[in-house]
């Protein structure tokens, strides 16, 4: 056997190891069919029938539609959901951006631990998480505990909690470490050469950032909409704790109509919403490479 | 800013220290607040006690809400680990034209709000099938949302798999079971067993699915949920930093096994 040969070495194919794939995709396959395709589908289905509490009758309705849609209370929360999605989004890319890139220029065994540190957080129980800011953010939290003390307050300040902006920086603080890890990785792979020859060429660091580093790290942006944006739509715990009446997002509105059991309308809301997330993550998927995140 | 030495310039040092302190600052309190003597569970600090976790043992609907979680991430940690190997083992060896927007789709629990798919499953299972929720009913739920995780974990370990290992076991005349019984399982297992800690951490910690598919009985973060509704107790602080050391250990498990050579 040649030199050649052995470097470019190919495993022999055995007919097992063909077949393999096939196999190996069934239960997967089938356990999201049945359990979130299916779901998903039925729940579509049972947005246009007419929902008696537990009693489903098979007639065709819009009523359920027409219900969530001719609300401009309803649509005006689900536009401010979208709203504050995207403002979350927005805020910890600008976050998440420059400390990513901050990590790339550590040295390779302290960037490990840095990551770490930052998807640490990220593993601990969500709802404490979001708990936990209640104790800054209270009325006896550590913010009017220290500008108590320091004399710069008479008495305690409520409106730190239970509004639209606490809603923003607790979601900010649950959702960073995603965006944080997918601009890691786009910038980690970018060849320091090119800002070192733009730079020769006389770009300044402005351009270099919006002509060179920007652009090779889109994937990395597109990633952050994905794993940010989308479960922001849907997110419930923390405009419950934090944002109260005044801080309400869509999912309350749905919580409210299923313990009401209204199943239809809240089906009606599910499906807008779920329909909204989905064409997004096909429209981004390609953009943002999302396959590379099983490094296949 | 675009230096190539290894000089990092200050602004980016301190952001950098600043988003350490903003991750940090909640969970320091949340432990800190669960020694402190004050009912309030927040300022102000009037003592070191561990009354409050005395009082959890004592609490029968957690001790319940425990035994529930733990059954529930039993149940779907197997099940999950098991699809997501299989699914690991056809992404990363497989090559066929469409595997980019399957691995996608695969992600989709991940990403989609737990609580669209919670309210999905029970429409499905209560007015449609008429059945009661249960614990069983929520571990199906944590099986699809854990399984990526799974699918992940073991996709890591199996992306650096030499495979000469596997086609020199073959060279040497073992049958494809004998190579995966022998060779591959072994040398990928600590990856499934990641797959696994990682799963039942997840399972422990699932909110939106386990809300609307858990009917009467309770596991931990609904009974999380029912305290943290009232506000800020040194109960749920407590609680909190208990859970924080448990997921935190059996994560380190994960990692370890997880760490290449």
């Amino acid at each position: 056997m040649s030199v050649a040969q052995t470097a470019g070495y190919v495993a022999p194919r055995h007919r097992s190891r063909s077949r393999w794939p096939i196999y190996a995709f069934l239960p997967i396959t089938v356990m999201d069919f049945v359990l979130f395709v299916l779901p998903m589908l039925i729940m579509g289905i049972a947005s246009v029938l007419v929902i008696h509490e537990f009693h489903v009758e098979y007639r065709l309705t819009a009523n359920n539609y027409l219900f969530f849609l001719g609300s401009p209370l309803y649509l005006s929360i689900l536009g401010k959901s979208v709203l504050i999605a995207a403002v979350v989004t927005l805020a910890c890319l600008v976050i998440a951006f420059p400390f990513a890139y901050y990590l790339t220029l550590l040295p390779r065994h302290v960037q490990r631990i840095m990551l770490i540190l930052v998807i640490l957080p990220f593993w601990t129980s969500y709802l404490l998480r979001v708990y936990a800011w209640m104790t800054i953010l209270g009325e006896r939290g550590l913010i009017n505990r220290a500008l108590l003390g320091l004399g710069i307050l008479d008495e305690p300040v409520r409106f730190l909690l239970y509004n639209n902006y606490a809603v923003v920086l607790v979601s900010v603080y649950l959702y960073i470490p995603y965006c944080v890890l997918a601009l890691y990785t786009a910038i980690e792979r970018l060849d320091t050469s090119l800002f070192s020859a733009a730079m020769d060429l006389g770009a300044r660091p402005r351009q270099v950032f919006l002509h060179i580093m920007l652009p090779l790290t889109l994937p990395g942006v597109f990633a952050s909409f994905i794993f940010v944006f989308i479960p922001m739509v849907g997110e419930y715990v923390t405009p419950t704790l934090v944002g109260g009446a005044r801080g309400m997002m869509i999912v309350n509105i749905v919580v409210s109509q299923f313990q009401a059991l209204r199943f239809g309308i809240g089906s009606a809301m599910v499906f807008v919403i779920t329909a909204l997330a989905l064409c997004m993550v096909l429209a981004l998927r390609r953009m943002a490479r999302l396959e590379k995140v099983f490094g296949v | 800013m675009f230096s190539t030495t290894r000089r990092i310039p200050l602004p980016l040092r301190l952001h950098g220290a600043a988003i350490y302190v903003f991750l940090y600052l909640p969970i320091a309190l949340m432990i800190f607040f669960s020694f402190n003597r004050s009912p309030l569970g927040t300022f102000p600090i009037t003592g070191y006690t561990l009354h409050w976790y005395q009082d959890l043992a004592e609490e029968d609907f957690l001790v319940s809400a425990f035994w529930n979680s733990v059954f529930v991430a039993a149940v779907a940690t197997p099940v999950a680990t098991l699809i997501g190997t299989l699914c690991a083992f056809g992404l990363v060896r497989a090559q066929f034209r469409l595997k980019p927007l399957f691995s996608s789709l695969i992600l989709l629990p991940m990403v989609v709000p737990g609580m669209l798919l919670g309210a999905a499953l029970l429409i499905v299972m209560v007015p449609i099938l008429g059945l009661t929720l249960s614990i069983w009913t929520a571990a199906a739920g944590h099986v699809v949302v854990t399984t990526p995780y799974a699918v992940l974990a073991v996709a890591t370990r199996l992306y650096g798999y030499d495979r000469r290992l596997d086609a020199a076991a073959a060279d040497l005349g073992a049958s494809p079971w004998r190579v995966l019984r022998y060779v591959t399982l072994p040398l990928v297992m600590p990856g499934i067993l990641a797959a696994a800690l990682i799963v039942f951490t997840v399972s422990l910690d699932t909110f939106g699915v386990t809300f609307f598919t858990i009917g009467t009985q309770g596991t931990l973060p609904m009974y999380i949920w029912a305290q943290v509704e009232n506000g800020v107790t040194p109960t749920v602080n407590a609680l909190g930093t208990l859970l924080i050391v448990g997921s935190v250990g059996i994560l380190g498990c994960a990692h370890l096994l997880l760490r290449r050579r």
